[in-house]
């Protein structure tokens, strides 16, 4: 029968006394005890104990219910050889031998896929296990009649796994637990089995532990009190479902701490446990919203905390490397590359002995990516080959970054190989990063070794070693201040004397086993496995002694209304235990939503954005004037500090460079192309020719499929604008200038400023005199007047773009300058072709939009009164800038580049005054 | 105790107490001893899932503890002895079976049939709901490989050329990854709601049996024979007129779909092919060109018919280029959506609409007959909420179950469902309203009487005024009387008016208010101000922040959202956008973190760099970027939150931040540790950032603005609804792209890209189906504005701007609210003084949790620390052989208790064998294994724990002989086994690890230090094998 632990001390300190008991002298040596515990941190707990207690002793042999039933030594599958023996089963037997296990719905292609069946199949049979079962057994199929077909496929499935392990020379542990159960092998000095506070031993370990007492080991049930003394529990300590359910434990009151999410609830909960809990407090959560609530809460208030259950070994920094490498080296892709490079453990390898730093070599990843649109180490060999002429810092920058992956890729460092050269130079006294190589490196050694494994396909064996990394945990020590998260099975075992209990909700107090895709919760029971009605038992029991334990003072169940995704939660059935009278009163308290907390935290006041002074200003551009007149401020960004955004996850040739490409074709068109033909069908064939060139040597040679689509959009725009080459020519125009360059030495300025630009295309003829043009691509279709032009400014600020301007009935308009680039350009030519420029200077556009069938010049109507005033305004926003006057800005404009920095708010209001001074030109 | 209806359907009115029925159906059905787990209650939003839970526990915890509540109970439940002592029993019934209710929202009763049928539904891995961050990445992957297969052949990358040149209709847009992807996210509903062997565009569908339009003859044809009748009829046509036509002609001629039309045509095509002048004398019809009358052509002989026939072969080209692009669009979703699968779905990575695809095209399945057992429950009593809202493919899953229940005439399944179809809003992302009455149609065909209905007309929630306002400007009568005016067609009408019930306000209702005004903007001002203008003096008036009530301002967009969030902050008053927010970036310093961040993640980004250092932040920063940049990568290797929380600390402690302005970031980034965190993984946390959304329907202290959309199912005090958006009410919006038309059963027959009015006019199948459209349309206006205003409890302000010529909501308004005037009130104007000014009053219970610091000590047993020796990286990674050499070796030599003569034999010729049986025959081995004279103790891999100076030691001793004299320890040495080649350093090397041995065992035995030697004994590894002795 079992023994009840009632003494008021904790529950480690009284199972430890009981272990201790008789023991006399030096030394205490428990060394034929086997204690059997519910979870390793109640046998930590033990062990220290039993270490105060005694002052020293020779330990006892710790093991978790299910653990007991493996002989020492026993060469049993490791998890890994029995996921892969799974899949070796799926892989050897035909389909249909299993449809209705496995329906042919399921896809079984990718070895991801093998590996998730088989792991479904995997975690089956150690849930069958605990009930003594395996998936061949007769009953099985009896119990489940709806499933019979499966269960008898999943049976035989089954036999031919142990069949497959047994050929490689390991045992399938679950196969190895049952006949332990009826006929334990025990170590010749085991004298006492002490079951200490398991309140779910599994069916097949209470056989093994009868089995055991009838070889003449001493076993002993220890339990822990509950509040009533009258609690049933079995003869193996686990609570009687059948009476719980009749016997709700009586929760007061006080002890509930309800909120609306579970933010709130750790805060009330932590606020209690740091008011209350001078003396000594732990912190206990059954749902990992929860756990994940009291960590967030514990670091805001600089605590230190600590999970015991570990972090996924897939998180860690030397498995994310190793998983994101070795994916690289099979398919060079550059993305996967990317967050390595922001690993300095990684780039302090990659880097090493190069001049990149580690800022430089990320910046390079995501240009090959989002503007040379290379996705893979091979696209960018072939756009470095492509450019290997080009002296260009960003491109020799690129170029350095590909040779330095080229050469580190060639090493082909992989798994151990790699983490030694990763890990050779840290620091080797940090233990999380030990106990990640120790634990990588045994799954390394589990894909190495095994029989099992060595059968498969690579990427087979990358995939199972990856799955097994995924399903690792990782267990680090808590630092020496670090406050401790306990599970909610560890409760009982945390000696503390005031104790919060979070995440008091249906699911995970008492967890759910519903939804299963084998094993319902109605056939659970009968098959002797864990079921809703026994979790209950258990919870109900455990609560139960925390209660006892803590009584209403010290113990608090928080319990919170919604997930952080918003659904609600159901609160555990455990809270609504009280007498019937105060029922109502509780039922309203636990579902009463609490008052809304404002969401709106207030922002600091001193919140302000704060921009170092400009230095002199000499030159500027004729396509800044556009940005000017948006925006002062936003132009002071863009065009004097140079704040250029980036796109890192762009994937396809954006606006800019996609106008760019077709600059430079038509660029050479001039340069030694037909621009002087006729010959539409030439000039076309020219221009297809020259593209394809182009975008060779900006993309390499093998561009991004995104990128051969969109040069068929290029194609298609330049076909017809070689229509219209060839018409303009015959109408006379002939091509002297591409891409002409006005520089800051060639002493044109406008105001104090130099004037600096490119003029697209410069053309001339006989009787009309010269015409400047600019290509446009826009998507759709603006004329000169649309862009230059817009509606009159609400502000005074800049009285010098106002222009009256006709309509397309010749009538006034008030309107305003949007943009001065063809009054400039026309301005410039007059100046540097004055011979040509004598029958007169026409600027506008060649557009090239997206409807091909809009391909045309179109003009600017500028006469020289308009040319006077534009110049007028260029001169006055040229003295602004060299003045350093770059305010107001505008409150919006239609593409932002700066909206984040803005946050939805008036720029006006987000910068200090002394900014504000400044950039309103003022000393 | 009342009948229950066996399936019952019921009409509510906005606030008449849809949720309180609901609830009282479920109370009906446990008053009759259904267990609560019998009963399925689904509704949409997880808000009104919890409402739901709340309102059935509180009525009944309300009714065992309060009388006035109790006998209310009683009348409804028709129970006149129901007592307190029943309904705490119910209430314990329910709190047993919590676990077991299935009482939630739809996407999470379809995620437990997932979970419980993965192989059936072909799952085989494990499955996961994807995430806003999760979706987007999940698209662009398939985005990327669908180039990528395309492009690996000429003729793949040649067919996506020309399917993105017939979908753009021969434009050569620049971006293209952009079509497919907004085509994929906008059209996917619309996708996978067209079963598979129907493709849009397809013209047989469309016109079954007949060609419709397509019919028309060839342009060349048509203008040949027009050109011929107009020479025939007008010999004497002007000149002018000639040319012109002829002109038109050859535009006609030159016309190549799928260009589109050039402006000339398309004007030809309307005024001269479609419209004609009449003669002031005789009244002939004719077509004009300029003024003079011998460039007339009068409508004679055949010329109407073949000017018609022209017509009508150039739309024919317009259809057919759409035909064309449809199913060009058609094949690229096609072609996406396989390419999603295999890298999305069959992965397991879903959305809550793949869930409902999964379940959908298993509806007929014969699995589903295990839904009870593997759900462990069957439900028998269906309560279904919002119906209005359910979409076509939620009903292709739950039909076949409702049906066995509506089917089920033994009086033990009933079904329930309730909704408005005059708040059927919803109908963009798939709610179809008709499935409401079709349901009713279907079961009560003939003279059964299968669905009862009932009505609930008062409004529990409005004002005498707001309810009175309501019924004024929407009821069918008045929709009756402007509908013309409006435009709203007959079956727009007729849908109102079977979805309209009579509206009553509560008689103890307050008198309440509600107005309308009408505001005339000034010269210099726009609509859009005055509105904005008038908004802020109501508020001005009312206080409703200094009153205590709650204040929406309800919008149609999110623009507009902004906007007012923007006038009113402006103005000084506190304002919250509510709906969908992203909680991390609600004050400056979060959006300026951001910037930082994005810059760690992207140092090419210097518009987010530039950011960050002009922010606060920089204090934090430091004045080395680079540094900073680096110690966050190296921070970060184990996890991001402590790295953005080390900062956001800092930044409270030098007072750049409050202290808890940025909790929300800081948890975002500590979930993304959780659930994602890849070490180094910043653009992954850039985007778990950027994507955080939170459903926020409640800011205390501040005036709430939100869209009408978000406001669907709230009540709030004082209502501003400044006009509701700028269309009219009964425009065609073509916002789908592509347009689906159904059969009666909602099952899609066709769908197309629809052209133009014009165009479809000239077809009747385009013609219906476009009005078709254009009623559904126009009915959800009406339900929007009813919405809003009914979301009005005790006040409703509505505001227009006079002067605009657009049918939209303010104008309707303007016409239909009660009065005259620009000023219109129905009510007390002056209500708001009944809630005396009290102060703004913003509650802030987390900052009442004054936090503590440094917290408590702690106390946690299972801490102790046991001594870790500092491990060599290096020989973790490499020296594998020889741990487990020495793991081999240890256990061999624990197997050996003494010598006894000579040295055992060990088994096996691995190198552990090899090494032990080397090392047996060194003297260092006799002086371990010689069994000492006396009495003595021998412990071989014995684990230990002892306490020292409160510390807790743990280890494992090697081997330690006890030497005892009567039968006490007297003396004890330690032998600890290395792996490695003895050297004069061995156990200098090992004297941290030897003393602590040495101190454990001094305790255990209780022994002086002096009188316990450890030393470490080398066992050198070996590659031979031992020379026989």
């Amino acid at each position: 029968m079992p023994v009840f632990l009632d003494a008021p001390q904790p529950l480690a300190a009284q199972v430890a006394a009981r272990l201790l008991a008789g023991r006399q002298g030096r030394p205490v040596d428990l060394s034929d005890t086997l204690v059997i515990v519910s979870t390793t941190g109640a046998a930590r707990a033990l062990r220290a104990e039993l270490a105060r207690q005694s002052g020293g002793v020779l330990s006892p042999a710790f093991r978790l219910p299910m653990e007991v039933l493996v002989p020492d030594g026993a060469v049993t599958a490791s998890p890994l050889e029995r996921l892969a023996a799974w899949v070796h089963v799926l892989r050897e037997t035909p389909r249909p031998k299993f449809a209705a296990l496995v329906p042919p719905a399921v896809k079984l292609s990718a070895p991801e896929d093998w590996i998730g069946v088989a792991g479904r199949l995997a975690a089956v049979c150690d849930t069958l296990a605990e009930g003594g079962l395996l998936p061949s057994d007769e009953r099985l199929a009896e119990i489940c009649p709806q499933d019979a077909s499966r269960w008898r496929e999943f049976g035989k499935l089954h036999t031919t796994y142990r069949q497959i392990l047994e050929r490689s020379g390991r045992a399938d542990p679950d196969a190895l637990r049952l006949p332990q159960s009826a006929n334990p092998t025990l170590a010749p000095h085991l004298r006492r089995i002490v079951v200490a506070a398991v309140p779910d031993l599994p069916v097949i370990t209470t056989g093994w532990l009868g089995a055991a007492q009838d070889q003449g080991v001493a076993v002993e049930i220890l339990c822990a009190a509950a509040a009533d003394n009258g609690a049933r529990l079995d003869s193996w300590g686990r609570p009687d479902p059948e009476w719980w359910a009749t016997h709700p434990v009586q929760v007061p009151g006080g002890l509930l701490v309800t909120e609306n999410d579970a933010a709130g609830e750790a805060a009330a909960l932590v606020d209690f446990a740091a008011r209350h809990g001078q003396e000594g407090f732990a912190l206990v959560s059954a749902a990992p919203e929860s756990t994940d609530a009291l960590e967030a809460e514990l670091a805001r208030r600089g605590a230190v905390p600590y999970r015991p259950e570990g972090r996924s070994l897939a998180q860690t920094e030397a498995a994310t490397i190793l998983a994101a490498w070795e994916d690289f080296l099979r398919h060079q892709h550059l993305r996967t590359l990317r967050p390595l490079l922001q690993l300095p453990v990684f780039t302090g390898l990659l880097l090493a002995g190069s001049d990149l730093g580690a800022n430089e070599a990320a910046a390079a990843c995501d240009r090959l990516l989002a503007e040379k649109l290379c996705s893979s180490l091979e696209a960018a060999r072939a756009w470095a080959d492509a450019n290997q002429s080009s002296e260009h810092k960003d491109v020799a920058q690129l170029r350095r970054f590909i040779t330095l992956l080229d050469a580190f890729t060639a090493r082909n460092l992989q798994g151990r190989e790699l983490l030694a050269a990763l890990y050779k130079d840290v620091e080797d006294d940090e233990p999380s990063t030990a106990s990640a190589l120790e634990s990588l490196v045994e799954a390394l050694d589990g894909t190495d070794d095994s029989p099992l494994l060595r059968d498969l396909p690579p990427d087979w064996q990358q995939a199972l070693h990856q799955r097994q990394i995924e399903d690792r945990r990782l267990f680090t020590p808590a630092t020496e201040n670090a406050v401790e998260i306990l599970g909610w099975l560890e409760a009982p075992w945390a000696g503390a004397p005031v104790l919060c209990l979070a995440g008091c909700r249906e699911g995970a107090l008492p967890s759910g086993v519903s939804e299963d895709a084998f094993l319902p919760d109605a056939v659970r029971a009968k098959l002797g496995l864990a079921s809703q009605a026994t979790r209950y038992a258990r919870d109900a029991y455990l609560l139960s002694c925390l209660i006892r334990s803590h009584g209403p003072d010290r113990l608090r169940l928080g319990f919170s209304r919604f997930r952080p995704e918003g659904e609600p939660n159901r609160p555990s059935r455990l809270l609504f235990g009280c007498p019937d009278g105060e029922l109502p009163g509780r039922v309203t308290r636990i579902f009463q939503p609490s008052p809304a907390r404002p969401r709106i935290h207030h922002p600091s006041p001193a919140w302000l954005l704060h921009l170092g002074k400009p230095g002199p200003v000499t030159t500027i551009r004729v396509t800044g004037f556009k940005h000017y007149l948006e925006c002062p401020l936003r132009f002071y960004l863009s065009q004097i500090e140079k704040l250029q955004p980036f796109d890192p996850d762009q994937r396809e040739i954006g606006a800019s460079d996609y106008g760019t490409l077709l600059h430079r074709v038509l660029e050479n068109l001039h340069k030694d192309g037909p621009h002087d033909s006729t010959d539409e069908q030439l000039i076309a064939t020219y221009l297809g020719k020259e593209l394809d060139r182009v975008v060779a040597r900006h993309y390499g040679r093998h561009p991004a499929p995104v990128v051969l689509v969109q040069t068929e959009s290029m194609r298609v725009r330049l076909r017809h604008l070689a229509a219209v080459q060839a018409a303009e020519r015959r109408a006379g125009w002939h091509l002297i200038e591409s891409e002409y360059a006005v520089k800051k030495d060639d002493g044109f300025t406008i105001g104090p400023l130099a004037l600096t630009g490119t003029m697209d295309r410069v053309e001339t003829h006989e009787d009309l005199g010269l015409r400047v043009l600019d290509y446009k691509t826009f998507a759709k279709t603006q004329t000169p007047e649309d862009t230059h032009f817009g509606p009159p400014r609400e502000d005074n600020d800049l009285p010098e773009a106002a222009i009256t301007r006709a309509d397309s009935r010749d009538r006034p308009v008030e309107k305003s300058w949007t943009d001065l680039q063809l009054p400039l350009y026309r301005r410039l030519a007059a100046k540097i072709w004055p011979k040509h420029a004598g029958k007169g200077v026409a600027t506008g556009y060649i557009l090239l939009p997206g409807d091909p069938d809009d391909t045309r010049i179109t003009l600017l109507d500028l006469d020289e009164t308009t040319q006077g005033v534009a110049e007028i305004c260029a001169t006055a926003i040229a003295e602004r800038v060299a003045r350093g006057n770059f305010w107001p800005p505008a409150e919006k404009v239609k593409y932002d580049n700066f909206s984040g920095w803005f946050g939805g708010e008036d720029p006006r209001r987000i910068f200090d005054q002394a900014t504000i001074t400044r950039l309103e030109g003022r000393p | 105790m009342k009948d229950l209806a066996r399936v019952l359907l019921i009409v509510a009115n906005a606030g008449s107490g849809k949720t309180y029925r609901l609830v009282t159906r479920c109370l009906e059905l446990l008053a009759r001893g259904e267990a609560p787990d019998r009963i399925l209650a689904l509704t949409f939003t997880r808000k009104a899932a919890a409402e739901f839970l709340q309102k059935l526990f509180g009525r009944l915890a309300g009714a065992a503890d309060n009388t006035d509540e109790l006998d209310r109970l009683r009348g409804e439940l028709g129970e006149p002895g129901l007592t307190a002592e029943q309904c705490r029993a119910w209430l314990r019934q329910l709190t047993a079976a919590l676990p077991r209710l299935s009482m939630g929202t739809m996407d999470g009763f379809f995620g437990r049939i997932v979970r419980a049928f993965p192989f059936e539904l072909g799952l085989g891995r494990e499955f996961r709901l994807l995430d806003e961050a999760g979706i987007e990445e999940h698209r662009r992957l398939a985005l990327e490989r669908l180039f990528a297969s395309a492009a690996g052949t000429k003729s793949g990358l040649d067919q996506l050329v020309e399917l993105l040149r017939q979908e753009s209709r021969n434009r050569s847009d620049r971006s293209v990854l952009g079509t497919i992807e907004s085509a994929a996210a906008g059209l996917q509903q619309n996708y996978l709601d067209t079963p598979r062997d129907i493709a849009w565009g397809d013209a047989d569908r469309i016109w079954p049996g007949h060609d419709g339009i397509l019919t028309a003859s060839s342009v060349e044809d048509a203008v040949r024979a027009l050109r011929e009748e107009i020479a025939a009829t007008h010999p004497d046509l002007g000149t002018k007129a000639k040319a012109q036509w002829n002109e038109w002609f050859d535009l006609a001629l030159a016309h190549r779909p799928p260009r589109r039309m050039d402006d000339k045509l398309e004007k030809f095509l309307a005024e001269k092919l479609a419209g004609h002048s009449e003669d002031a004398k005789t009244g002939e019809p004719y077509v004009p060109v300029g003024g003079k009358a011998e460039d007339r052509l009068y409508l004679r002989g055949r010329l109407p018919e073949l000017r018609g026939s022209l017509r009508r072969s150039l739309i024919k080209l317009e259809i057919q280029a759409k035909l064309e692009s449809s199913r060009a669009l058609h094949t690229l979703l096609a072609h996406y959506e396989s390419v999603y699968d295999t890298t999305a779905r069959e992965t397991g990575a879903l959305t809550f609409a793949d869930v409902a695809l999964f379940l959908a095209r298993s509806a007929q399945d014969p699995w589903r007959r295990d839904l009870d057992y593997r759900l462990d429950g069957r439900h028998d009593h269906w309560l279904l909420d919002e119906f209005q809202d359910t979409s076509r493919i939620q009903w292709r899953i739950l039909d076949s179950l409702a049906d066995e229940i509506i089917q089920d005439t033994s009086g033990a399944r009933t079904f329930f469902y309730v909704g408005d179809t005059k708040q059927a809003i919803y109908g963009w992302r798939g709610g179809d309203a008709r499935l409401f009455w079709e349901i009713q149609s279907r079961y009560n065909h003939g003279q059964s009487d299968v669905v009862q209905k009932e009505e609930l007309e008062v409004s529990h929630r409005s004002s005498q005024a707001v309810v009175r306002t309501v019924e004024n400007v929407l009821n069918p009568e008045t929709l009756d009387r402007h509908a013309g005016d409006f435009r709203f067609s007959e079956p727009t009408v007729r849908a109102w008016t079977r979805a309209w019930v009579d509206h009553h306000a509560r008689p103890d209702a307050p008198e309440g208010y509600a107005c309308l005004d009408v505001v005339r903007p000034a010269d210099d001002e726009s609509s859009d101000d005055a509105l904005s203008g008038q908004v802020l003096r109501i508020l001005r008036e009312v206080e409703p922040l200094a009153r205590g009530l709650d204040c929406a301002i309800l919008v149609r967009t999110n623009d507009e959202l902004a906007r007012y969030v923007g006038i009113l902050k402006k103005a000084g008053i506190p304002a919250a956008a509510e709906g969908k927010v992203n909680p991390c970036l609600a004050t400056p310093a979060g959006t300026a973190l951001l910037s930082l961040i994005r810059f760690i993640a992207s140092p090419a980004d210097l518009v987010s760099r530039g950011h960050a250092l002009a922010s606060p932040w920089r204090h934090v920063i430091g004045p080395d970027l680079a540094s900073f940049t680096a110690a966050a990568r190296l921070g970060a290797g184990a996890g991001f939150a402590s790295v953005v929380r080390g900062w956001i600390q800092n930044a409270v402690t030098a007072g750049i931040i409050t202290p808890h302005e940025l909790d929300a970031f800081a948890a975002t980034v500590s979930a993304f540790d959780a659930t994602r965190g890849g070490a180094g993984d910043w653009a992954g946390l850039v985007r778990a950032i950027d994507h955080r959304t939170l459903e926020e329907n409640e800011t205390p202290g501040a005036i709430r603005v939100m869209t009408v959309h978000q406001a669907k199912g709230l009540g709030v005090d004082v209502v501003i609804l400044p006009e509701l958006g700028g269309k009219a009410m009964s425009e065609f919006r073509d916002d789908a792209r592509i347009s689906l038309h159904r059969d009666g059963q909602g099952t899609v027959q066709w769908g197309l890209a629809l052209p133009r009015k014009e165009f479809c006019e000239a077809d009747p199948v385009l013609k219906s189906a476009r009005e078709e459209i254009r009623a559904r349309q126009s009915y959800e206006s009406l339900c929007v504005l009813y919405v809003a205003m009914t979301r009005a409890k005790k006040a409703l302000y509505c505001v227009t701007a006079a002067g605009r010529n657009v049918k939209h909501a303010g104008k309707w308004l303007e016409n239909t609210f009660p009065g005259d005037g620009d000023h219109r009130q129905v009510g007390n104007p002056k209500w708001f003084n009944e809630y005396p000014k009290t102060g703004p009053t913003v509650s802030d219970l987390r900052s009442s949790l004054t936090p503590h610091s440094p917290l408590a000590t702690r106390h946690t047993p299972s801490t102790s620390p046991s001594r870790r020796k500092p491990r060599s990286l290096e020989s973790i990674i490499i020296n594998r052989e020889a741990r487990e050499l020495g793991t081999e070796v240890h256990r061999l030599l624990a197997a050996i208790e003494w010598f006894d003569g000579a040295p055992p034999q060990i088994p096996g010729d691995n190198s552990a064998a090899r090494t032990v049986s080397h090392f047996l025959a060194m003297p260092d081995a006799i002086k371990v294994f010689t069994r000492p004279a006396g009495e003595f103790l021998l412990w071989r891999e014995r684990a230990y724990d002892v306490e020292i100076d409160g510390e807790i030691h743990s280890g494992t001793f090697d081997r330690v002989i006890v030497t005892l004299k009567d039968g006490r320890p007297v003396e004890a040495g330690i032998y600890d086994f290395k792996t490695e080649h003895a050297g004069p350093g061995l156990d200098a090397k090992y004297h941290g690890q030897l003393e602590s041995y040495r101190t454990a065992a001094a305790k255990l035995l209780g022994l002086d230090l002096s009188q316990v030697s450890a030393s470490a004994i080398s066992v050198p590894p070996s590659a031979q094998k031992p020379a026989l002795p």
